[in-house]
């Protein structure tokens, strides 16, 4: 329950690329082959949460995983706000959801903080015999803009902790850099609700510990 | 079967102990000098280190040299105790093959390719030693009584216990007198040299050292309490064990590689042995022939000795080591001298190993950072970390979490959680902080265009305000005419709000809530119980209700406007400020049902717990007043 961290994620990407299904491969390990259309249930997005450890910190990563269509885009749009890490989602199977990636770039980096870090993620590598999109492509995209870049399947489950986790990883260091201030919970990340003073103590780093003065 | 495995932990370690009892035991008997001997002898493996890889290649034809006493000197001790052996080795079988598995990430990758083999050699050693018998059986007539005590031995895992107790004891004299009593002291020292490493790896790496504290615990305990068991040799075991945690309990630890080389060559050496045993010399002349080469490269030896203590001093915590020279360096000592307590505690090591390993990966997948520390060694520091104290301090550590967690565990029955948690955990908060997100959209969208509205527009905009910011209970008068819930009606009068606005909000969710919040308080056994179930009752239907709101939110902005705006924004403003009072008024009696549950109960501290509810159920109250107003900018935006 306690944590040091939360930080607030958003999956963004064209609808049907899986977003929904990384959601819940993270947070429930399995996976759903017809998942609702997340507008389906009616929600222009839908949480999620899970708690990892870095760095030996107790951290809870809320995740938010927006609708695609374009129609609700005007809404899911003001979710990105606040958002610490943003997962950006293509299907390595069809073209278009790769074409449309500089749009969603875009969006993401005008509605959310400049800090915010991206991950690039090419869905369904499980798929092989039907790419469309070759890795290369991926990697240059992301080499591109700046983003991380992975390919995932959330069916098979290859890589999808390691692109939530390496988000967070990356985060955590912006946050040791102290590129993020966290005590702007416009940045998407927020102290935990047990983060004592007495945390400081722990040897591990001054960095936390004059963050853990500060915050108190 | 985790039952049975930490059994074989303990049988092997015991095992281990024993065979290192053995030999100590043994030379202390002896009449000459064992000291003298630890000296002369000594630098004969610091020797073998150096020619280690000619000693390998030899291994399996040299019958002259001394590691086939040793084989055969394993063969004793094992046999020593050959009731629980036989446990020992089954269950070292079905766990290799998982060792096998798991080991596959270590950074080791040297451990990758012996791996294949590491199966069939286990598991021809584990044959060998009946087999053994029947070449040895030919010997006795060639060789002395030493290989008759052997053959005894071999045997004697078929036979009681009694009869074993004295038979290995003297092998083991005998056998100590020729070679492997001078390295005792390494015994002890060189398995637990590697397993400092890895330990060490494991401790630093992870963040939960603690998990592996429980485990090394429950071997100690158990092995102490076995031992007292153990009908052959109680005070051996139970005095080595102590002597063992004196040390900081190292001697169960040992890196993986080292393991299997020292099994590869082991089930060599044992190989040979059978396989040439006609040839074997007697050990007293093995016993001379080895003081002699040994005083021949005394001088020599002498010289490289302090360095090399120095280094073995050092070396503990250098993780290269692990996988450089200094696993042929372990080996090698294993080898010479360790290959008793290594063939009967080998399963131990790796089981540990396994554990090692399990307990990297949950905090490190893939063992990433594990690898990226190993290939990275602080090289030459001075202050490297020394595992036995790491370990000791994880121990220590471990120690106060399970002190601290008890403690949590004794004031989590005297505290319980707030309602802000449980409505987090509910998704409450998240849910109000995306209506917060979209409400704050809209104003940005709204405010410039306030200025502007006609003045008709300009009045509704302000209506809707005023509407969503009651806080008046006078709504909550009207509607309560009965303290009791009826879920029925609630259900209906929800939808049918949710119709004027045409506003496809599922129900389902927090009517489900309600019938359970209703039912669960039943057969609670105490009044903290109660309160705990109502508060997370509460919790739960509010944060269904925020969720409403959040929902009820994005449909409206997605909504097509209605032909007159201005009514239909003032429609949707009343409909939200009535599903808002009748929630909150629902919310209330599910209060007041759980206080009444509480009251019922008739426990000492009844009358706290239930004002407790009350207050809760009101805080709820304000969360939903709080979600609406949230919604007014969204409701204005209608207006436009």
């Amino acid at each position: 329950m306690s944590y040091a961290y939360l930080f607030k994620y958003i999956i963004i990407g064209d609808t049907g690329v899986g977003k929904s299904c990384l959601l819940l491969q993270f947070t429930d390990k399995r996976f759903q082959p017809v998942h609702d259309l997340t507008i389906g249930k009616q929600f222009c997005v839908e949480f999620g949460a899970r708690m990892i450890t870095i760095d030996g910190k107790q951290i809870k990563l809320q995740i938010w995983d927006t609708a695609g269509q374009e129609a609700f885009r005007s809404i899911t749009r003001s979710y990105y706000r606040g958002a610490a890490g943003a997962l950006l989602v293509y299907d390595i199977t069809r073209r278009d959801t790769f074409n449309h990636l500089t749009t969603w770039l875009e969006d993401a980096r005008q509605h959310s903080n400049s800090n915010m870090v991206i991950m690039l993620i090419g869905n369904k590598s499980d798929l092989e015999s039907r790419r469309e999109v070759k890795k290369e492509e991926g990697e240059a995209f992301a080499r591109e803009h700046g983003l991380v870049f992975m390919e995932t399947s959330a069916k098979t489950a290859a890589n999808v902790e390691e692109a939530f986790i390496n988000t967070a990883r990356e985060i955590y260091e912006k946050i040791q850099e102290g590129v993020f201030d966290i005590n702007n919970e416009a940045n998407g990340i927020k102290l935990g609700p047990q983060h004592l003073p007495s945390n400081a103590n722990t040897p591990s780093g001054g960095a936390s510990a004059s963050q853990g003065g500060a915050c108190c | 079967m985790s039952r049975s495995e930490t059994e074989s932990d303990e049988d092997e370690f015991e095992s281990a102990d024993e065979g290192d009892e053995s030999t100590e035991e043994s030379c202390s008997d002896e009449s000459s000098t064992p000291d003298e001997k630890v000296l002369e002898i000594q630098p004969e493996c610091i020797l073998l280190k150096e020619e280690e890889k000619i000693r390998q290649d030899d291994i399996q034809n040299k019958l002259d040299t001394p590691p086939m006493i040793e084989a055969i000197h394993v063969d004793c001790s094992s046999s020593k105790e050959s009731p629980k052996c036989e446990e020992v080795q089954t269950v070292s079988d079905s766990s290799l093959v998982d060792v096998t598995v798991e080991n596959i990430n270590i950074p080791n990758t040297g451990i990758i390719s012996e791996k294949s083999t590491e199966d069939t050699k286990v598991s021809q050693q584990e044959e060998i030693i009946p087999a053994a018998q029947l070449p040895i059986n030919e010997i006795i007539d060639v060789t002395d009584s030493e290989i008759k005590a052997v053959n005894e031995t071999a045997v004697s895992d078929e036979k009681p216990c009694e009869n074993l107790v004295e038979v290995p004891s003297e092998i083991a004299n005998k056998l100590s007198t020729t070679r492997s009593i001078p390295n005792r002291g390494k015994i002890r020292s060189k398995p637990s040299l590697g397993a400092k490493k890895l330990g060490l790896g494991a401790v630093k790496l992870t963040q939960t050292p603690e998990s592996l504290i429980p485990a090394l615990e429950k071997l100690d305990s158990k092995e102490t309490s076995e031992c007292s068991d153990y009908q052959t040799t109680p005070q051996q075991a139970g005095s080595s064990s102590q002597s063992r945690s004196d040390d900081g309990g190292w001697g169960w630890f040992a890196p993986p590689k080292s393991l299997i080389s020292s099994v590869s060559s082991i089930t060599n050496t044992i190989l040979s042995t059978v396989e040439n045993g006609l040839n074997i010399p007697e050990p007293e002349d093995l016993a001379k022939e080895e003081m002699l080469y040994a005083d021949d490269k005394r001088v020599e030896v002498e010289e490289h000795l302090p360095e090399q203590k120095s280094t073995e001093e050092d070396k503990p915590a250098g993780f290269t080591q692990l996988f450089g020279g200094g696993v042929s360096n372990i080996t090698k000592f294993v080898e010479s001298t360790g290959s008793s307590i290594f063939s009967t505690g080998l399963d131990t090591l790796e089981l540990l190993g396994k554990k090692t390993i399990n307990v990297l990966q949950q905090s490190d997948p893939g063992l990433k950072r594990t690898k990226a520390v190993l290939a990275h060694p602080l090289h030459g520091s001075k202050d490297r970390p020394c595992l036995s104290q790491v370990l000791r301090e994880a121990k220590e550590k471990g120690e106060m979490t399970k002190l601290e967690s008890a403690q949590a565990t004794a004031s989590m029955q005297s505290v319980v959680p707030t309602l802000t948690s449980l409505f987090e955990l509910h998704n409450g908060i998240v849910h109000l902080e995306a209506l917060e997100m979209l409400s704050q959209q809209c104003q940005t969208r709204v405010a410039p265009q306030i200025r502007r509205l006609t003045s008709q527009r300009k009045a509704t905009v302000d209506e809707i305000a005023a509407l969503c910011s009651k806080t008046d209970d006078s709504e909550d008068n009207d509607s309560s005419d009965s303290d009791m819930l009826d879920l029925q009606s609630l259900e209906q009068n929800l939808s049918s709000y949710f119709d004027r606005i045409s506003l496809e909000v599922s129900l389902k969710k927090i009517m489900n809530a309600f019938r359970e919040g209703i039912s669960d308080s039943e057969d609670a056994s105490s009044s903290l119980e109660l309160y705990r179930r109502a508060l997370d009752s509460l919790a739960l239907v509010t944060s269904l209700a925020v969720e409403i709101f959040h929902k009820g939110a994005e449909l409206t902005l997605m909504a097509n406007k209605s032909s007159n705006p201005v009514a239909g924004a003032r429609l949707e403003a009343e409909t939200f400020q009535s599903v808002t009072s009748l929630l909150a008024t629902e919310i209330s009696k599910l209060g007041s049902h759980h206080a009444n549950q509480i009251i019922r109960a008739k426990t000492s501290d009844q009358t706290n717990y239930s004002t407790d509810i009350y207050y809760e159920a009101s805080n709820c109250r304000s969360y939903l007043e709080n979600a609406l107003k949230l919604m007014i900018p969204v409701l204005q935006s209608r207006v436009f």
